[in-house]
């Protein structure tokens, strides 16, 4: 009989072993005999030194003590404290040399998750290859391999996973023992049977540190007891992976193979054309484009006449100006071809935009190829037989404005009154064409009619001649008719104007007088005023006008055509709507045709025919759904695009608009001035004149930089001559200036010679980077680059497109359609979003953007209801200005003048903030928010914002001149000159007053610069002259001040650069004519839509 | 109904038809086998499947062939398109106005979902709520209400494909009810030319109006059969466990437990109470239609398809091959 210690496997085992240990310390470290009910969780620990005496002594203290005796391999234990006796039918017994090594393990419910795990195997089993194999299936190459041996020589296999796998736990604890596999917590020593815990932990492990030793625990309690340290190694150590394949060894030789590879043609981005081959006929389609362009703008247009197998063809460029806008995309659309881009690394090589030469060759191989050495230009053309070389040995080209001068079209008043002249006064003249032409123009195609006004003819000379007999009635007749034309042109020309019966009118007087194509766009005009179902006579005279033709054959070939003209675009949809007006509509199949060709906002037509000819069909067919197709359509291709120049406005409108300020007989010299590249000039040498009163002084690097700054000025505006006077001081001078402005003339004079020739922008770079190069000494050049980076004529492009590339980080989600729009900016602006400020203010433009183009008003409304409440989310004011003019965008565009009443104030206030770090945003969401609101008929909500925004006091001066500067700006966009003016006037004392830091004041003279360029050429002049008369107030301490003063030549280039450009202030002329435009189009469309739906 | 004994007869011999109607749907797929097995088996099982995938992945024509190889009556196959926009009445049916008038709420569901056999609900995480709501007790009790009354549906098998699964919690109901859902990718690249020529007699067979696959070898009334016989024997010993001891072998038991386990606790892969028990039965079927006896450890492949999120299905189906030595 043995007294013993009675466990039940729970957690009160806790207690009675601290008890047991605080009465006898000793016990711990005695040899134990442990025996193990196996139906159960209990175990009994029996011990020598655990007596009667012991047990007496410790009975008192309530340990579960009682008496163990064996019968019949039946384990009886009887409970000191009395009780029935309790019988082990099944047990266990075993021996532990201490008392925490005789505690028997508690089972863990469920699968718990440990630190590290230990799977042990015998090495000669399977059981480790297979465990291997799928750790390496799992991914678990950071797994350990442990190898033991034990006492008798058998050697054990380990693998140490931490964050074990539960599955090849569960697989190990479910297998058949052949793996046993123990878990531990932590680092701690003590590794313990998994699914297992032990019931004292913290003495076991303290036991094992105290012998530097670790041990695995079995589950039943067994110790294996191992040194504390493990030689491991990484799994891969322990794998000798397999692979049962032949092999094959191969080794590389010298070889001479070549093969024939075919050269193509092959799809590629679409680029700005750079060249056109033109037939004669071809050349005179330019004519509408010629009509519209600046002087500057025909500057950049060259013509070259060349012969070959294909007979005459003129080789049209375009000399590409870094900063200036290309003129490619309208030459296209005025062709309807597609023209020629310059293929990158060959200087002299064009291939058909938007296709590229594939597979890609050494620029060695393609110069072999095509012969580009012995050729000035090649061009790679296409057509159905494949690529065409076409090698132009040499070109003689000449600025398209020499082929122009034949005739002054902004002069037609005065043409006209010669004409009327002439049939009363000088009834003896004559036209008498030189006979030598200085350059042979085309003759015009026999199909087209050919007014006297637009033929392309070198000048005329008037000679008399033998009087002849005139007809009075017939010339009276004409004068009345032309007087006529003026006083309903002046009606129409305010913009607006929606009366049908005004604009027919003026269409049968033009139609009178022969002039086909404006009498075709009053009566597009007429007839969309007038609304469906459109009037036959009237849709039968834009057909007549148009020359289109409404049988079913023309009808048929113009619509499955692959490409149209804007001339047979036209014809096509105003012979539909004929046809549609006259009740005999085209059949539904070719209707089917027709009716996407006039949904595409890129159809090169007006917007109004477009309208016509698909409100005309559905109106006739009464389908609801295909009008608000159509309405969605015309009206997305409008937000996106708005209107065009070319396209929507009429030819005369636009003379007119260049005519800003002329009367019948008498002009004012600010309109004459404007409009005139002369009056450019006249303003330019003003102003040089006043910047070189006082004399400019030899040797002086300040004086040769104006100069140099000027004559780019006059470069520019064709005065080349005047240009080289202006620079000749500076080339003789060149070698006594310091090397780093030496660096900075040699960059102006480039930038002479390349406004002359019209390089791209590659060229211009490569030009810049060799001449800043040839500064060898680093900081030299520093100080070049320093003026060169700042400069807006020295910069290269890529400088400028790297800022540009900034924008438009935001991508919509993958398969979002205009539907779920609004989610997605519900979603980004909500307050839980974790994404940055201007992610969130691009995101709704994008959203806002989107939904316009899709033309629906009930989508944009959604979105703009989704993103307005989260506006206040965006932190960063700057951004949240941006996100705000996006929603005015688009409150504008649908009516919403409440929301647009909110934003704008919401506008205000963060222009008020404290807390607006930067009025950059802030200035361009007021450009974006006054744009649309001029574009969607709100001039009163943007004369309120302008005033509202000329009341606020911005953080920082230079923010405040920015924002006046917008201010004065808009209110000149509006035709608020006046109050522009006082703004512009407080604006430049501001700056030019003694106030402001240096670097504030230049930037305020610079957006003052830009600002001015929406003012008439005279304002500008005088506005400038204060400029140049306080020049040297635009000091700086910068380091390359040594050398040079920044701000002076920044301003100074701004001012010339102003004076040089006529491009602004025609557009804004145009582009009011266009909003007012825009604004009558959507009320129509709506209207229109209204009454075919009943809405 | 039928009863155990009238099915026992003829159970292999449906049991053979399925497995050839399964490989004769399989000629007019390239690599499309896996989805073809566990539409045939959800049809078996009367479980929903859910196929997730890009468009032009032969989603749609793979329901389309399968529910016309089943020769259904007119009237017994429903196929809708679902939007944000789509009402309750374009998938239940209209409200009957004349009923109306009289102050009753009934709906004309002929031709419409719960008057249909089978049913393909496409872009089913786009529907709004209201629809959203009526399919999870249509899918969960197989009924639908009427005028407040609990009104039994025909549906027996229903599909769903989905683009994506969207990240939202009001849309985990709906997907937690579609206990497999298999991720369709595009094969173009591995099986070029025979996608090309697949595609072009496809094509060919739509022009001409022939449709050979209608030909199937098994009809609906097999699979109906098949899926009473199952539920029949599952009820066979009229004691806990007794289907389990005979038919899912303890080692391959505990695989199964070992393997949703790891999912739940590794890749927090939810398997709800309701989903692992039907997910049994579907193994269990699986087991008994591919070789007619007890579930092997290849039936566990099941587990690859009951990743929840868009996320997780690649995962978890990489996992389970992994853990069942199939290869990552």
């Amino acid at each position: 009989m043995r007294f013993c210690l009675l466990l039940t496997g729970t957690a009160s085992d806790g207690a009675t072993l601290a008890v047991l240990l605080e009465a006898a310390p000793f016990l711990a470290e005695r040899t134990w005999s442990v025996m193990l009910d196996m139906s159960g969780p209990a175990s009994a620990l029996a011990c020598e030194g655990l007596d009667a005496v012991l047990a007496d002594r410790l009975m008192p203290r309530g340990l579960p003590l009682a008496t163990a005796s064996e019968q019949d391999e039946t384990l009886v234990l009887a409970p000191l404290r009395g009780g029935a006796p309790m019988r082990w039918n099944w047990w266990k017994g075993r021996t532990a040399p201490r008392l925490v090594e005789a505690l028997r393990l508690r089972r863990l419910p469920g699968e718990p998750l440990v630190d590290e795990a230990l799977f042990v195997m015998r090495s000669e089993t399977e059981a480790p290859r297979l465990l291997l194999e799928r750790l390496l299936l799992l991914g678990r190459s950071d797994a350990q391999v442990v190898s033991f041996v034990d006492e008798a020589g058998a050697g054990s296999f380990a693998v140490k996973v931490k964050a074990p796998p539960i599955y090849l736990m569960m697989a190990a604890r479910d297998g058949g023992g052949e793996v046993a596999v123990y878990g531990r917590h932590g680092t701690s020593s003590l590794w313990v049977a998994w699914s297992f815990e032990h019931p004292a932990p913290g003495p076991a492990a303290a036991s094992l540190a105290r012998m530097n030793q670790a041990a695995l625990v079995d589950r039943e309690g067994n110790w294996l007891r191992t040194p504390a340290e493990w030689r491991v190694r990484a799994i891969h150590d322990a794998v000798a992976p397999e692979l049962e394949a032949p092999r094959v060894v191969m080794r590389s030789v010298e070889s001479e193979v070549r093969f024939r590879v075919a050269i193509r043609l092959a799809p590629a981005a679409i680029t700005d054309p750079d060249l056109w081959l033109l037939s004669p006929e071809q050349l005179l389609e330019l004519e509408p484009l010629i009509e519209v362009s600046t002087a500057d703008e025909l500057s950049r247009l060259t013509v070259a006449r060349l012969t070959g197998g294909d007979g005459t063809v003129y080789l049209l460029r375009e000399r590409v100006r870094p900063g200036t806008p290309r003129m490619a995309g309208r030459v296209s659309d005025t062709l309807g071809v597609p023209g020629y881009s310059q293929v990158a690394g060959a200087d002299n090589l064009y291939v058909p935009t938007g296709r590229r030469l594939m597979p890609v060759l050494r620029r060695d191989d393609l110069r072999a190829l095509l012969g580009l050495e012995r050729a000035h230009t090649v061009v790679l053309t296409e057509d159905r037989d494949g690529p065409r070389v076409v090698t132009i040995a040499e070109v003689d080209e000449q600025p398209l404005q020499r082929w122009i001068d034949y005739v002054a079209t902004d002069r037609r008043l005065e043409l006209d009154k010669l004409l009327e002249r002439s049939v009363f006064e000088f009834p003896e003249v004559t036209i008498e064409w030189p006979k030598e032409a200085r350059q042979p123009a085309p003759k015009r195609p026999s199909t087209r009619e050919a007014p006297v006004k637009r033929a392309p003819a070198p000048k005329p000379v008037v000679v008399e001649e033998a009087a002849r007999g005139i007809d009075v009635d017939a010339a009276a007749h004409l004068r009345a008719l032309r007087e006529q034309v003026r006083a309903l042109e002046k009606r129409v020309i305010a913009g607006g104007c929606d009366e049908p019966e005004v604009w027919q009118e003026l269409g049968e007087v033009k139609a009178e007088l022969g002039d086909g194509d404006e009498a075709a766009d009053c009566f597009e005009m007429a007839l969309l005023h007038a609304g469906p179902p459109y009037d036959a006579g009237l849709a039968g005279r834009l057909m007549a006008a148009s020359r289109g033709d409404d049988s079913e054959d023309s009808l048929m070939e113009w619509v499955v055509a692959s490409r149209r003209t804007p001339a047979e675009a036209s014809r096509l949809g105003a012979s539909l709507v004929a046809r549609v007006a006259a009740q005999r509509p085209p059949a539904d199949e070719l209707m089917q045709l027709a009716l996407p060709i006039f949904a595409d906002p890129r159809l090169p037509v007006s917007r109004r025919l477009a309208w016509a000819v698909l409100a005309g069909w559905h109106h006739h067919a009464r389908d609801r759904l295909g009008i608000t197709r159509a309405k969605e359509a015309i009206l997305g291709g409008i937000n996106e695009r708005g209107l065009s120049e070319l396209h929507d406005l009429p030819r005369f409108v636009r003379h007119a608009l260049a005519r800003e300020g002329e009367d019948a007989n008498e002009e004012s010299a600010e309109a004459r001035g404007d409009r005139l590249q002369q009056g450019q000039l006249i303003a330019l040498e003003a102003m040089w004149h006043e910047a070189s009163q006082a004399g400019l002084p030899e040797m002086d690097a300040p004086a040769a930089f104006m100069r140099l700054i000027f004559a780019v000025g006059f470069a520019r505006l064709g005065a080349r001559g005047l240009a080289q006077e202006l620079i000749a001081p500076v080339e003789l001078e060149l070698d006594v200036h310091e090397i780093p402005n030496r660096a900075l003339f040699r960059l102006y004079m480039a930038r002479l010679a390349h406004e002359s020739s019209g390089g791209s922008p590659e060229v211009w770079a490569a030009e810049v980077g060799r001449i800043v190069e040839s500064v060898r000494d680093a900081r030299l050049q520093q100080a070049v680059l320093w003026l060169q980076k700042r400069s807006m004529w020295l910069r290269t492009t890529n400088e400028e497109e790297s800022a540009a590339s900034k924008g438009a980080r935001y991508k919509l989600p993958q398969g979002v359609d205009v539907g779920g729009l609004a989610e997605v900016v519900a979603r980004e602006v909500s307050i839980g979003t974790r994404t940055f400020d201007y992610l969130i203010a691009e995101a709704v433009d994008v959203c806002v953007r989107r939904a316009l183009a899709s033309g629906s008003d009930a989508v944009v409304a959604e979105v703009l209801a989704s993103a307005e409440p989260g506006l206040g989310n965006i932190q960063i004011l700057s951004h949240r200005a941006e996100a705000v003019a996006a929603c005015i965008h688009g409150a504008a565009s649908v009516g919403d003048d409440a929301m647009v009443g909110r934003l704008l104030e919401t506008l205000v206030n963060i222009a008020r903030s404290e807390k607006l770090g930067s009025a950059r945003e802030l200035v361009r969401a007021t450009q974006r928010g006054l744009g649309a609101l001029r574009r969607f008929g709100g001039l009163e909500p943007a004369r309120g914002l302008l005033e509202a925004l000329s009341r606020v006091h911005a953080y920082t001066s230079s923010d405040q001149i920015l924002l006046s500067a917008t201010v004065a700006t808009g209110f000149v966009q509006i035709g608020e000159e006046r109050v522009a003016d006082e703004v512009l006037d407080t604006l430049c004392a501001q700056v030019l007053a003694g106030s402001l830091d240096y670097v504030t004041r230049a930037q305020g003279g610079l957006a003052v610069a830009q600002a001015l360029r929406h003012w008439p050429n005279m304002t500008r002049v005088e506005r400038f002259r204060r400029f140049i008369a306080a020049l040297a107030v635009f000091r700086d301490t910068f380091t390359a001040s040594r050398y040079y003063d920044t701000h002076k030549i920044l301003i100074l280039e701004a001012i010339v650069d102003s004076l040089a450009d006529s491009r602004t202030r025609h557009s804004d002329r145009v582009q009011g004519f266009l909003d007012q435009e825009e604004h009558a189009l959507r009320r129509r469309i709506v209207t229109d839509w209204s009454a075919v739906c009943g809405r | 109904m039928w009863t155990l004994e009238e099915l026992e007869p003829e159970i292999d011999d449906i049991r053979a038809r399925i497995q050839q109607h399964r490989r004769g749907l399989k000629e007019y797929f390239v690599a499309r086998d896996e989805e073809i097995d566990l539409a045939i088996l959800c049809a078996v099982a009367q479980e929903p499947l859910l196929l997730v995938g890009p468009p032009g992945t032969a989603k749609s024509d793979l329901v389309v062939k399968l529910t016309e190889s089943l020769g259904l009556g007119a009237g017994d196959y429903f196929e809708y398109m679902l939007t944000k926009f789509t009402e309750p009445s374009e998938i239940l049916g209209p409200i009957d106005i004349a009923v109306l008038k009289e102050g009753r709420y009934l709906r004309r569901t002929r031709g419409m979902l719960p008057d249909c056999r089978v049913a393909f609900l496409d872009e089913i995480f786009k529907s709004n709520s209201a629809i959203l709501n009526t399919l999870l007790t249509i899918l969960n009790e197989r009924k639908f209400y009427q005028d407040g009354q609990p009104t039994p549906v025909r549906l027996v098998m229903l599909f769903a494909a989905t683009n994506d699964i969207p990240d939202q919690s009001e849309l985990e109901a709906m997907a937690d009810r579609f206990i497999l859902k298999i991720e369709t990718k595009p094969v173009k690249d591995r099986h070029f030319e025979e996608l090309i020529d697949a595609g072009v007699m496809n094509e060919s067979y739509r022009a001409s109006g022939h449709k050979p696959w209608t030909r199937g070898a098994a009809s609906l009334d097999d699979f109906l059969k098949l899926k009473r016989f199952m539920d029949l024997s599952f009820g066979m010993g009229r004691e806990p466990g007794r289907d389990r001891a005979q038919w899912f072998p303890r080692p391959v038991f505990a695989e199964m437990r070992r393997i949703v386990r790891a999912l739940e606790t590794e890749d927090k892969v939810m398997v709800s109470d309701r989903k692992l028990v039907k997910l049994y039965k579907v193994i269990r079927t699986q087991a008994f239609l591919n070789h007619g006896g007890a579930v092997q450890t290849s039936d566990l492949n099941l587990l690859a398809y009951v990743g929840n999120r868009r996320d997780e299905i690649p995962v978890v189906a990489s996992k389970v091959k992994a853990l069942l030595g199939l290869g990552g």
